[in-house]
């Protein structure tokens, strides 16, 4: 009976967890390349708990648990802007950035600037990375066309993009200041189309209708919960109750 | 352990920021040669809660990561002032105060006053600044000369009260920068050269000026009221949802009565 009690209290604490979810999507509503994370739950439907003084099992358990947080990679709109150094990609591939520390991470934020070296950088997140590694530009008269290629106005090639793959269904790890962290093949599968827009950047793909939606029903469940667990504590202070009656 | 709640607060506080900038832009709408800003916004780190659940990390919200200079030329007005200038290519004027420090600006409203050492006449801009020509000196307005005859009858060539536009318009410097996208905007419509932009340098002559015109702000008023939508929007629901955080922090408080 007490089992209850964890459950209930085990579905609170999910959907706790499912509201920082979703408090962290909203404030990242308007973040340039913005994955929304949701939340994987899962059933320990097949977990079988021993029960003490017994070498048998018991019965099945079914609370929730939170399997894992999984980024939706799904493409979002873009903004067109006046910036030359937005850079925006329809399709599977992302950018890479290589943090200071000197571990690279992809990125579909594609707010660009230029840093105090003339490099193409991502802002505090780390140089933007080409074929041959950090991208020199030095000035801002260039041009990127579709396939990535970054060139001067006379048309020779500075640097061409370095894109990486990630299927659309794969589990990234996010490391915060947009960045993904990604452990798979670079090369895209064989058809694969994408197209890199200079002067546009990608857009945050969070709801905020869904997101709200998701809020009122997470809140509504935890109070659900609460509400039985009151009920079971309630049930337990009834059997204390009847013991200290025949007691007597 | 309630995450959520200063999740939905830093997004509360980046939104607040991306509103001042916007409101900055709007307020600068009738600014000559004002450039529009725009924040950038990133998310915080995310963390394991529970080492049993290494899959499952939360995020920490949102934060302000930088505000960018939008660089756009702006459109031209055309004036009635003599002393007006405009560029329509690329390029800046770059102008002097009083104590010697030197600044970029699109803003060619352009008067003239008399230097107070030496009495020439030199072109300023509306702060008062010495307006350089290209190798960095102040301007000496130049003036028309006229024929006129003295009392034995010889000509002489006499300063006249009238201006030489056209040796004013050729002596104005105009200045380059490698990133105009690096540059600072600063008070009074300057513009300062930072490490981002690389150093300022004189153009060449294909850099043309426009007299009697002036650029106009690049706030660009439909696009900045529809982020202001936007941001308010997402600052509501911010809002609520520190609020909902806090009610289930009133739940769990009264499981026990």
């Amino acid at each position: 009976m007490l089992r209850g009690f964890y459950n209930a209290a085990q579905a609170m604490l999910v959907k706790q967890r499912e509201l920082d979810a979703i408090s962290n999507n909203v404030a990242n509503m308007n973040t340039a390349g913005y994955k929304k994370d949701e939340i994987v739950t899962n059933t320990f439907k097949d977990e079988l708990i021993l029960v003490q003084g017994r070498r048998k099992t018991s019965g099945h358990f079914f609370q929730t648990y939170v399997d894992s947080a999984k980024a939706n990679l799904e493409q979002s709109n873009f903004e067109f802007s006046e910036s030359k150094f937005d850079m925006a990609i329809w399709g599977n591939m992302y950018f890479n950035v290589t943090a200071p520390s000197g571990t690279t991470y992809q990125t579909r934020d594609g707010q660009f600037e230029l840093d105090n070296e003339g490099y193409l950088t991502l802002n505090k997140a780390g140089r933007v990375q080409g074929q041959g590694g950090d991208i020199f530009l030095g000035s801002d008269d260039f041009v990127v066309d579709t396939d990535g290629y970054i060139r001067n106005p006379d048309g020779t090639v500075i640097d061409q993009l370095r894109l990486t793959y990630i299927p659309p269904d794969a589990d990234v790890a996010k490391v915060g200041n947009s960045l993904f962290s990604y452990d798979g093949g670079a090369e895209p599968p064989e058809g694969e189309t994408f197209d890199v827009i200079q002067g546009a950047f990608e857009k945050s793909n969070v709801d905020g209708n869904k997101e709200m939606t998701q809020a009122m029903e997470v809140q509504r469940i935890y109070e659900a919960n609460s509400k039985i667990l009151m009920q079971l504590d309630a049930l337990n202070g009834k059997a204390s109750t009847i013991a200290s009656l025949s007691k007597n | 352990m309630n995450i959520s709640f200063y999740s939905a607060a830093s997004g509360m506080v980046a939104q607040q920021e991306g509103l001042n900038i916007y409101s900055n832009n709007i307020a600068n709408v009738n600014t000559v040669g004002f450039k529009a800003e725009r924040p950038g916004f990133a998310d915080c780190l995310y963390t394991v809660q529970r080492a049993t659940e290494p899959e499952w990390e939360t995020g920490h919200g949102q934060y302000t990561m930088k505000t960018d200079l939008m660089w756009e030329e702006g459109s031209f007005t055309m004036t009635d002032q003599d002393l007006d200038f405009a560029l329509p290519n690329d390029g800046f004027f770059e102008v002097m105060d009083r104590r010697g420090n030197t600044f970029l600006t699109r803003d060619g409203a352009f008067g003239m006053t008399p230097n107070a050492d030496s009495g020439v006449w030199e072109l300023v801009n509306g702060s008062g600044e010495y307006v350089l020509d290209y190798e960095g000196n102040h301007i000496p307005i130049p003036f028309l000369e006229d024929e006129q005859f003295d009392e034995d009858g010889n000509a002489r060539m006499v300063e006249t009260t009238k201006v030489d536009y056209d040796t004013l318009h050729n002596a104005i410097g105009v200045f380059v920068v490698p990133n105009n996208w690096g540059l600072e905007q600063a008070e009074n419509n300057h513009f300062v050269v930072t490490e981002r932009s690389g150093p300022a340098t004189a153009a060449d002559a294909t850099y043309d000026k426009i007299r009697m015109a002036l650029e106009m702000s690049t706030t660009d008023l439909a696009g900045d009221m529809v982020r202001i939508i936007e941001t308010q929007r997402s600052y509501q629901l911010n809002a609520k949802l520190v609020q909902t955080s806090d009610e289930f922090i009133r739940i769990a408080n009264s499981l026990r009565v």
